[in-house]
């Protein structure tokens, strides 16, 4: 999730807490799940990441091997 | 030459390189992650039933466990781990909540929830689908 869609869920959300279509606590709670999405959001780019090097490095490995 | 490789990989392990040793990717964890995914779109045409979303949640609770539980078993798996925990800690919550035998959760709460849960795991499905097959 890019800060720009991550600030109109939120603004979305708020909107809707406004207009009483929930409680403040699930409020607190959606709140707080755009968070933990973010933290998903971060932990899978490191992954991913990870995932490339690993790539570069088995191949690098190979390539010396048939050397 | 060996020694090359030697060296690529005293230079890996001096790095405490994750990258190279990381959890392969595991066809049983991408099916209970899939599971999530799956089932908690479903669950989000049931919201206006109280007693069926109860129920529905504590089945997804149990789904979201056997994922966690078994992520954790794999060895080399912690950015895994970390995602399939904060999905986890999404579901909780919401069984938590569920766990009153009272109607107290909302409608439009019970879909954006199911809502956050389902995109979540299909976005940590994508991810683990491109670790390196074993």
């Amino acid at each position: 999730m890019t800060p720009q869609e991550l600030a109109i869920k939120a603004q979305e959300l708020q909107n809707m807490y406004n207009t009483g279509q929930f409680s403040e606590s699930e409020f607190k709670e959606l709140v707080n799940d755009l968070i933990v999405q973010e933290s998903i959001n971060n932990a899978a780019m490191e992954l991913e990441e990870n995932i490339t090097y690993r790539n570069i490095i088995v191949g690098v490995i190979n390539v010396a091997s048939a050397i | 030459m060996n020694k090359l490789i030697v060296v690529l990989f005293v230079l890996a392990n001096l790095t405490g390189c994750a990258a190279l040793f990381m959890a392969p990717y595991d066809s049983n964890e991408n099916l209970l992650i899939n599971k999530v995914a799956v089932k908690s779109e479903e669950m989000k045409e049931f919201c206006s039933d109280y007693t069926q979303t109860r129920h529905n949640v504590t089945s997804l609770f149990t789904q979201a466990k056997q994922l966690k539980n078994f992520s954790h078993s794999l060895p080399n798996n912690e950015l895994t781990t970390k995602m399939v925990d904060s999905l986890h800690q999404m579901v909780e919550d919401m069984h938590t909540r569920y766990k009153n035998e009272k109607d107290t959760a909302s409608k439009t709460y019970c879909e954006l929830k199911f809502q956050s849960i389902s995109d979540s795991a299909k976005y940590i499905q994508k991810t683990i689908a491109k670790r390196p097959r074993p």
